[in-house]
């Protein structure tokens, strides 16, 4: 087999794959977002052009819900960081049974997420719940997790905070094997001499370890910021968007249009602009720690 | 074979000829081999009549010619809706039959999802017999007529009977009203009765027919009074935990506060649209509209903390704990209040008419349409299901079973009144039933009203402003509807 039938033979089926699988459902979405079309009544597509871009942009539900969005992504993402570096940093040392302790630490992302929701929704439950049980018998007090009042000093509403919460808890061990796996790749001839040089703690970090795992955490906050978009079945289990709409994030939102309103020309052309945002996102972040990080280093 | 052994192997065979029809032997008639795919809520409704069909309906299919196997597709209330459309929508025929709410006729009809059943009626002149003569007048139009506009429940026997209408199921699962439920230990206990009239001047209800008086307004009262802090006293006994004067579903999924909203909002006289015009501006923000809003949020003062959040689910644990004086909960699901496995309160629960206002009553009316897919491969067995599914003799011990049925007959029996500790109070609950829109953009009207009232009773918006927002969203609605 010759060069090209050979580069062909392996190829071809990896672009009909990509094709099939990515490709054309990508471009009828798109073909479906310049039409009205409610899948379940109207049989026949009508095309509206620009028409659905324009009403989503317009609408203020769209607007609302993506001010969630943010907020939701502005909470959970830096929690899951925070700790996520913390708890890789605190395994880096050698422990005894570090091994184990990172297994256990793995554990909540091995949990499908539905299943944590739901575990969280009866612990943090109002009335029957054990989180409010233990508050109410040592601190007689109680919190309406899923409620709308305000979290003390940061302003959003509990339910939003608890979504992020156990969102956190998810996914906090992602962050920690992928600061694992950066901090593995540090020379131990650098930390020998960071000893020997005695340097402090934070300009070990900010000199030596900062730049290391700077292309891994900028990997990390690609994949978490598209996954946070995507966020589904916590807050469908935990609060299925409410109380009225303050933990519906944009994704949900779609989710509506598209299967309880069967808009699908709506819920495409805003899927597209969801894809922008993220693109967007994605851009920035690979070009501060993935691209000039690699040039720096 | 020795002549000894053939003797007694002829003879049994002989006897097996006469035991056993000759057919069987030469495998004829052939009974034609047939799965029938049933979609259904998961709920123990769907279970009792799985269990009776799979008994009784293969039975009664064999004299037809079919080997029927039954199957139920059930899927969760939450998604059942989302399940039963994209079937639909993918025009699949992995479902014959369904359950279908009653709203949802309009949007499959619409999209020809469903079979049209008149020509079936007609066929059938037995079905049509019990439906027309034998069927609540109410459960006849909400489940089954599309378009249903400018129709009154008195009208749809006639109309039905006449073939004026369109008529898109038969009554599936009659769980058709929300019942009363409240702790009878607690209304009849002689010091908490004699402390209700030394606050509000008048008694507390006790028996059936005092309920039947009673007005939401008093409903307030009752709840407000029984409201409780942990230590305080309750017939005669200190509280370990808080105690509340009632429990309601505030929950946003599917249809849950709708449902529990809609009877004080249709007995404060209040209308969610006009059907005939298709306008929500005046009707669901009407004055009236705005009071019933204004008192529901004073009865949630009285309902357990994360109130927004409570669903069945909750609801269901509250009251079975003994943490609530009162609560609303259709009869299908009534029968845990009764379990003494499942319920603290299992012997001290009573059931009661849905309270009045000002002599206006209504109950928010539930259960299903059983409807035909117009992409079922197997419609004959589909029909014949539909016929065995309504004669007289099923529908009586499917009402046994269940506790709940939409024929006048059974409904008036002694027999049916005494099967279940709720079935009196849903005799009489029945008539007071009320269904809301059944048009194609009902799932977009219900997903804006269940978001706003949610909010509502999370605090997040004024009751007056609520309303004001339902009638703005709905009228964005309801003007591609106008189109």
């Amino acid at each position: 087999m010759g060069n090209k039938k050979l580069f062909l033979f392996f190829v071809v089926p990896a672009v009909a794959y990509l094709f099939i699988l990515n490709l054309f459902p990508l471009l009828w979405a798109l073909g479906l977002s310049f039409f009205r079309y409610n899948l379940l009544t109207e049989r026949v597509p009508t095309f509206v052009g620009l028409g659905n871009y324009g009403t989503i942009l317009l609408d203020p539900a769209v607007w609302t819900r993506m001010q969630i969005t943010g907020k939701f992504i502005l909470i959970s993402i830096p929690l899951q960081f925070t700790l996520g570096i913390l708890i890789a940093f605190l395994l880096y040392k050698e422990l005894y049974g570090r091994r184990l302790l990172l297994t256990l630490f793995l554990i909540p992302m091995l949990i499908a997420p539905v299943a944590s929701a739901l575990f969280f929704r009866y612990l943090l439950d109002a009335n029957f719940g054990l989180v409010n049980w233990l508050l109410s018998e040592f601190f007689n007090t109680k919190i309406y997790w899923l409620g709308l009042g305000k979290v003390p000093g940061l302003g959003v509403e509990y339910a939003l905070l608890t979504v992020a919460l156990v969102e956190t808890w998810i996914w906090t061990p992602f962050i920690t094997l992928l600061v694992t796996a950066g901090l593995s790749t540090i020379p131990q001839s650098v930390i020998e001499q960071a000893n020997i040089d005695d340097i402090s703690f934070i300009d070990r970090v900010r000199y030596i370890v900062f730049p290391y795992i700077k292309p891994i955490l900028g990997l990390a906050l690609i994949l978490r910021v598209m996954d946070s978009f995507k966020t589904f079945d916590t807050i469908y289990v935990l609060t299925a968007g409410g109380p009225g709409i303050s933990t519906e994030i944009i994704t949900f939102y779609i989710y509506k249009l598209a299967f309880q309103g069967w808009d699908f020309g709506s819920a495409s052309a805003l899927s597209f602009g969801v894809l922008v945002i993220i693109l967007y996102f994605t851009t920035i972040f690979l070009n501060y720690f993935i691209f000039r990080g690699g040039e720096e280093q | 074979m020795t002549r000894k052994k053939l003797v007694p192997v002829l003879t049994l065979f002989i006897a097996a000829l006469l035991i056993f029809p000759v057919p069987i032997f030469l495998g004829s008639p052939e009974l034609k081999k047939v799965t029938l795919t049933i979609a259904s809520p998961e709920w123990l409704p769907g279970k009792i009549i799985e269990e009776l069909s799979k008994e009784k309906f293969t039975e009664y299919a064999k004299q037809y010619g079919y080997d029927v196997e039954i199957v139920f597709d059930y899927s969760p209330w939450g998604t059942y809706y989302q399940r039963l459309s994209s079937v639909f929508a993918a025009r699949s025929s992995e479902i014959d039959l369904a359950f279908s709410d009653s709203q949802w006729i309009g949007e499959f009809s619409e999209g020809g999802h469903i079979i049209k059943l008149n020509d079936f009626l007609e066929a059938n002149p037995e079905v049509k017999k019990a439906l027309v003569e034998d069927t609540m007048e109410n459960v006849l139009l909400y489940y089954l007529v599309y378009p249903r506009a400018g129709l009154k429940p008195e009208d749809a026997p006639k109309l039905i009977e006449e073939g004026k209408v369109n008529v898109w199921g038969i009554p599936g699962t009659a769980d058709a009203a929300l019942i009363f439920h409240y702790r009878k230990d607690l209304f009849s206990h002689p010091e908490e009765r004699a402390a209700f009239k030394a606050k509000y001047g008048y008694e507390l209800p006790q028996t059936y027919e005092d309920w039947a008086k009673v007005d939401w307004v008093q409903v307030r009262d009752f709840a407000e009074f029984f409201t409780r802090k942990k230590g305080e006293k309750l017939a005669g006994e200190v509280l370990e935990d808080d105690f509340y004067g009632i429990v309601l579903n505030n929950a946003r999924d599917y249809d849950f506060i709708s449902c529990f909203f809609l009877p004080i909002f249709w007995s404060w006289g209040a209308e969610l649209w006009n059907e005939t015009t298709m306008t929500a501006e005046g009707y669901v923000n009407s004055p009236q509209a705005k009071e019933a809003a204004k008192f529901y949020m004073e009865l949630v003062k009285f309902m357990p903390p994360g109130a927004p959040s409570i669903d069945y689910d909750g609801l269901i644990t509250i009251f079975t704990q003994g943490r609530a004086a009162m609560t609303v909960l259709w009869a299908s699901m009534s029968a845990i209040f009764f379990d003494p496995k499942a319920s603290k309160v299992y012997d001290k629960v009573a059931e009661a008419l849905m309270p009045h206002h000002d002599g206006v009553r209504y109950t928010t009316l539930g259960g299903q349409p059983l409807v035909v897919s117009s992409y079922s491969r197997n419609k004959e067995v589909a029909f014949l299901y539909l016929k065995w599914y309504y004669s007289d003799t099923i529908q009586k011990e499917l009402a046994l079973k269940l506790g709940f049925t939409a024929r006048k007959s059974i409904l008036n029996s002694e027999e049916f009144l005494n099967s279940h500790p709720w079935t009196r109070a849903y005799a009489d609950n029945i008539k007071y039933a009320k269904d809301f829109w059944n048009i194609p953009l009902y799932s977009k009207l219900l997903e804006a009203q269940q978001e706003v009232l949610n909010a509502m009773v999370a605090g997040q918006i004024s009751p007056e402003e609520a309303m004001d927002l339902i009638a703005q969203r709905h009228e964005e609605i309801l003007r591609q509807a106008r189109k």
